[in-house]
């Protein structure tokens, strides 16, 4: 064997590879910002465009939610462009998959700023990605709205740049639903729930509200992420209880689906967070046993819970029926209870954008903006806020509102209770406002 | 906190999950077997079985149909996927490997988008509730149970007399030897990968009218099928079925008593000392095999 | 001379980064920042895989115990962020000798079994006790914790963190080479081609794996506590079994050489998925074709069949 032909070769081929790959990474990177095409929404007009990026879940666990995320999005931009613009600038949509990972997340918003040099970034839905890309976008300096629910904005985890106005928190669910709950179905509860930031909101919430009303928390019972069999962990739930209180995410129809084998038909009372059965048609078989038990809904999914001139609108430009689902594929359910976040985040963009003068992505503009939504402290109802309206806390970033109890009858959800904004207001030391923008 | 009238259900589940997790995991060592590679992609073949039921059931052509058609057309992706791919290197690990990596990503998108992002669901044919001590079980999970059981023995009993099993098993162990005899080794790993093919899509099959229907169920299915092969002893069919039960009774059993995310800590940290036991156990310790 | 050939291959793309620095724009400096701190993760995985023929499936753990012990140092003891390296990369150390002590002596397909199930034992105990880690949504460390905060005020944030990522990839790349030329780096060679000989000699070839295996672990602790102090985020995510079987990738995919391969298979990987994701909707089936692509490319490279021959401990 010649060892040093061998080598040489060898060398030879490392050279020829490592200087393909030196030429290769700069003219990927030169022409990196020339290919890429990103999927985008808006008018050609004469007026330079407003950007608006998006961080959405396409693929990964988060795919459900931000299926119909994108396509609210791409809605809601369309009748903005319609109605002329932000500021009479048309709308740009720069939409790009998160793969529902917060390693993914953080690089999409360097991309969104760096690459697109977006003016402002609709973050996600799932707490590891905003809480990966919260201080990215602080960093950059560049407004993040997420659309999570989670506590990391209210409670100052994250920075002055990142905000929430399009959706209330869990914690405000779940203190205006609580008392209801416990009034009406028992004060002996268990929670069966995801061991995650997402899941424990709610177990924390919960817990602080049954302190408030006197109610229990007899057993909680967290449920690893992951998981994909659930019946081994149903023997922890007390048979001695008043109400099942049960949140999922991941594998929710297997969850719902062993939760009604099990309990059979001696089942406790039930409230549910509709995450359980978000974008997932009550029809679908084994979900028979949920008639008669109660869910928690951002926003009814079928019309008639909450019936306004503004939610028929919205439906109609989303392409969602009066049940909920797909106008072209009745079979494909909607995440109405979350989506709306979105539609009600881009408004208030377009209102802020509108009221404060910013035009460019700069320092003078950026500090108008922030003062201007830190101001805010309400949002009407109307097309803009179908959902309904908003009490917003500047100081906490975070928006206030109403929600509903539904109960399953007839294998569809009834309204039977619309909290006021009161209900949900909580109080916390966090102040956004006191911390450097610049 | 013990529960233990549920020992019962947990023993119950604990069996039922790891027959089905010994099917999926069945095909996993027989192509492990013949090449010696993990095929990346097996647990997106499940997740094709599962997908082809729904969209039977869905056009109205009954769950009975799933059960024929669904190991049938996923047994035919698998030999395509050798055929135009795979075995055009040889199935040399390094590139084969990469490779199933590769069709992993392209079968979940390919699940994506043909059953959308959000869960699918399937009714059950039959799913009387089994009253077992007291509670409630699943009858159509005790069916899923009973017939990977069945199917796993059955093709054991494959390997072990008849001439196909031979064959694998001859290729299995000296893949050379077996071309001088005059064998199409090429064929015989074919024939392993249709059979690997079928039996991930018969798990599918069989599973989908109790999980949902989505395209991230491979992946999840996967990693379990892999610890279960390795744990088997790789490439040995009753070794798999073995550990996979094992190992579905050990996580139920476990959950009984500690909290979920604690039990399944408990029940990884058994199964490394299972192997940390088996292995330096024997004389010498170390790697050579 | 062949010596010196190959020292100027392995500095070569490190070189090249240095040297076009100034044109790159913004966002390149920060994804190419990125991709240099997982390249360092990248060589301690191929310390192990390549060098030592030890397939692991649970190097993300290594990572992670990184991250974490850098993480948690921060918040709980001392927002120091040098400090907080150094617990980072003595976690990883820790980690890894406790989990070679067990995997490296079982050996071949076993050695891959308990890697990943050591990961996956590690991951879930960071959910379980979410209140000190965060758990799976993770933790966000304070600004004045991350190892660019003190550069910012005379570099600003892409700068610092580039020129930061590249000395680290340089000090990574010298190790290697240095060790590539040493007597340890053949004798890590020897035990991964002929252990029975090497033992047959006298060398204690049990003491070689787990010495190989804290190298690596150094290296991949390394990576994640650099990832925490430069991005200021800690999670679960990063313990999950993707972060193992991307490294087994960027290995494969960057040939042979261990000085330059692993980098070179970072960065191709890396960059093929961000174009990806620029360019089209479906990035994620993309990056499927490519790794099926670079597949049928490297299907002549007979060096990876020995290398996975060896570590699956499966001789046809």
């Amino acid at each position: 064997m010649n060892r040093r032909k061998a080598l040489s070769g060898l060398l030879k081929t490392g050279v020829l590879v490592a200087g393909a790959a030196g030429a290769g990474a700069v003219a990927g990177y030169l022409t990196g910002s020339v290919l890429s095409r990103p999927t985008e929404v808006g008018l050609t007009g004469e007026s330079k465009p407003i950007k608006i990026g998006f961080q959405v879940h396409r693929t990964g666990i988060g795919a459900p939610y931000g299926f119909w995320y994108e396509r609210v999005a791409n809605a809601a931009v369309e009748y903005i462009n319609r109605i002329g613009g932000i500021a009479g600038r048309p709308v740009q949509l720069i939409a790009e998959d998160d793969e529902t990972s917060p390693a993914r997340g953080a690089q999409v918003v360097e991309r969104l700023v760096l690459v697109h040099n977006v003016d402002f970034i609709i973050g996600a839905l799932f707490s590891d990605v905003v809480l990966s890309s919260g201080p990215r976008a602080g960093e950059l300096k560049r407004p993040y709205f997420a659309v999570s629910e989670g506590t990391h904005v209210p409670f100052g985890l994250l920075n002055r740049w990142c905000f929430q106005p399009g959706i209330t928190d869990v914690p405000g669910q779940v203190t205006a639903i609580a008392k209801w709950i416990f009034e009406n179905l028992g004060k002996r509860v268990a929670i069966i729930f995801p061991d995650y930031a997402f899941g424990h909101d709610h177990r924390d919430a919960l817990t602080k509200a049954a302190e408030r009303y006197g109610a229990r928390i007899v057993e909680q019972i967290p449920i690893p992420p992951g998981e994909t069999s659930f019946t081994k962990y149903f023997p922890k739930i007390p048979r001695e209880i008043d109400v099942l209180y049960h949140v999922m995410v991941g594998d929710v129809l297997t969850f719902v689906r062993e939760l009604g084998v099990f309990l059979g038909r001696n089942r406790p009372e039930m409230f549910g967070f509709i995450d359980s059965i978000e974008a997932i048609p009550l029809t679908a078989p084994g979900l028979e046993f949920l008639e008669g038990t109660y869910f928690w809904e951002g926003f009814p999914r079928y019309l008639d819970g909450y019936d306004t001139p503004y939610n028929r609108f919205y439906r109609d430009v989303v392409g969602v029926d009066e049940n909920g689902a797909d106008r072209s594929d009745p079979s494909r359910v909607s995440a109405f209870s979350h989506m709306f976040s979105v539609w009600e985040t881009l408004f208030v963009i377009k209102e802020v954008v509108e009221q404060s003068g910013y035009s460019e992505p700069n320092r003078r503009d950026y500090e108008l903006f922030v003062k201007v939504l830190e101001s805010m402290d309400w949002f009407n109802e109307g097309i803009w806020h179908p959902q309904g309206d908003k009490m917003f806390n500047g100081k906490l970033h975070q928006s206030f509102g109403h929600q509903f109890v539904s109960k399953v009858r007839n294998g569809r959800l009834v309204v039977v209770k619309r909290t006021e904004i009161e209900d949900s207001l909580y109080e916390h030391p966090n102040d956004y406002t006191a911390q450097p923008l610049y | 906190m013990i529960q233990l009238e549920y020992l019962g259900l947990a023993i119950l589940d604990g069996l039922v999950n790891g027959f089905s997790i010994a099917l999926i995991a069945s095909g996993l060592t027989i192509v492990f077997g013949i090449i010696n590679i993990v095929n990346l992609a097996h647990g997106e073949l499940y997740m094709l079985g599962a997908l082809v039921s729904w969209v039977l059931v869905s056009a109205g052509l009954g769950y009975g149909s799933a059960l024929i058609v669904a190991p049938l057309v996923v047994s035919g992706m698998a030999v395509l996927l050798n055929m135009l791919i795979l075995q055009r290197f040889g199935h040399e690990p390094g590139p084969t490997m990469l490779a199933t990596f590769g069709i992993l990503l392209i079968i979940q998108q390919a699940g994506l988008a043909i059953l959308g992002p959000a869960p699918r669901a399937i009714s059950p044919p039959f799913n009387p509730p089994v009253e077992v001590g007291g509670f409630s079980y699943s009858g159509f999970k005790l069916f899923i149970g009973l017939a990977s059981l069945a199917t796993c023995l059955l093709v054991s009993v494959i390997f072990d007399k008849s001439r196909l099993g031979t064959l694998l098993r001859a290729v299995q162990e000296n893949r050379l030897m077996v071309g001088s005899l005059g064998i199409d080794a090429g064929r015989v790993i074919m024939i392993g990968f249709a059979l690997a093919g079928g039996l991930a899509g018969l798990a599918g099959a069989l599973n989908s009218p109790v999980r949902q229907i989505h395209f991230l169920m491979g992946f999840d299915a996967l990693v379990a099928s892999f610890v279960v092969v390795v744990l088997g002893g790789m490439g040995s069919l009753r070794g798999t079925l073995t550990a996979a039960v094992a190992l579905g009774l050990l996580e139920s059993l476990t959950a009984l008593f500690l909290a979920p995310t604690a039990s399944r800590v408990v029940s990884m940290l058994i199964a490394l000392s299972y192997v940390a036991v088996r292995r330096l156990g024997q004389a010498g310790g170390g790697s050579r095999s | 001379m062949n010596g010196l050939a190959r020292t100027i291959v392995t500095f070569s793309i490190p070189a090249v980064l240095a040297c076009i620095y100034p044109i790159l724009p913004e966002y390149a400096k920060f994804f190419l920042a990125r991709v240099m701190i997982l390249s360092v993760y990248a060589y301690g995985y191929a310390i192990c895989f390549q060098m030592l023929g030890m397939l692991s499936l649970g190097h993300a753990a290594l990572f992670a115990a990184g991250m974490y012990g850098a993480g948690l140092y921060t918040i709980y003891a001392s927002p120091s962020p040098l400090s907080a390296l150094l617990m980072g990369v003595a976690a990883a150390l820790a980690f890894s000798l406790a989990m070679g002590l067990l995997s490296t002596r079982v050996g071949g397909p076993f050695l891959t079994i308990t890697t990943l199930l050591a990961a996956q034992a590690l991951y879930l105990v960071a959910l379980h006790f979410n209140e000190i880690t965060g758990g799976e949504q993770g933790i966000v460390l304070g600004r004045e914790a991350t190892l660019v905060w003190p550069l910012s005020p005379w570099l600003g944030e892409s700068d610092s963190r580039y020129l930061f990522s590249l000395v680290t990839l340089v000090i990574a790349v010298t190790g290697v080479w240095a060790l590539s030329r040493s007597r340890l780096g053949k004798l890590f060679i020897a035990v991964r081609d002929d252990e029975e000989k090497l033992e047959s000699l006298g060398y204690n070839t049990a003491t070689l794996k787990l010495l190989g295996f804290a190298l690596s672990g150094v290296y991949s602790g390394t990576a994640g506590a650099l990832q925490a102090l430069l991005y200021s985020y800690v999670g679960a995510g990063y313990a999950g079994i993707l972060n193992s079987v991307e490294p087994v990738l960027w290995v494969l995919v960057g040939g042979p050489l261990i000085q330059v391969g692993p980098l070179l298979g970072c960065m191709l990987v890396n960059i093929i998925a961000d174009l990806a994701r620029g360019m089209l909707r479906g990035h994620v089936l993309i990056v499927g074709l490519g790794l099926v692509l670079i597949a049928f490319a490297a299907g002549r490279l007979s060096w990876a069949y020995r290398l996975l021959r060896r570590s699956t401990g499966l001789v046809s």
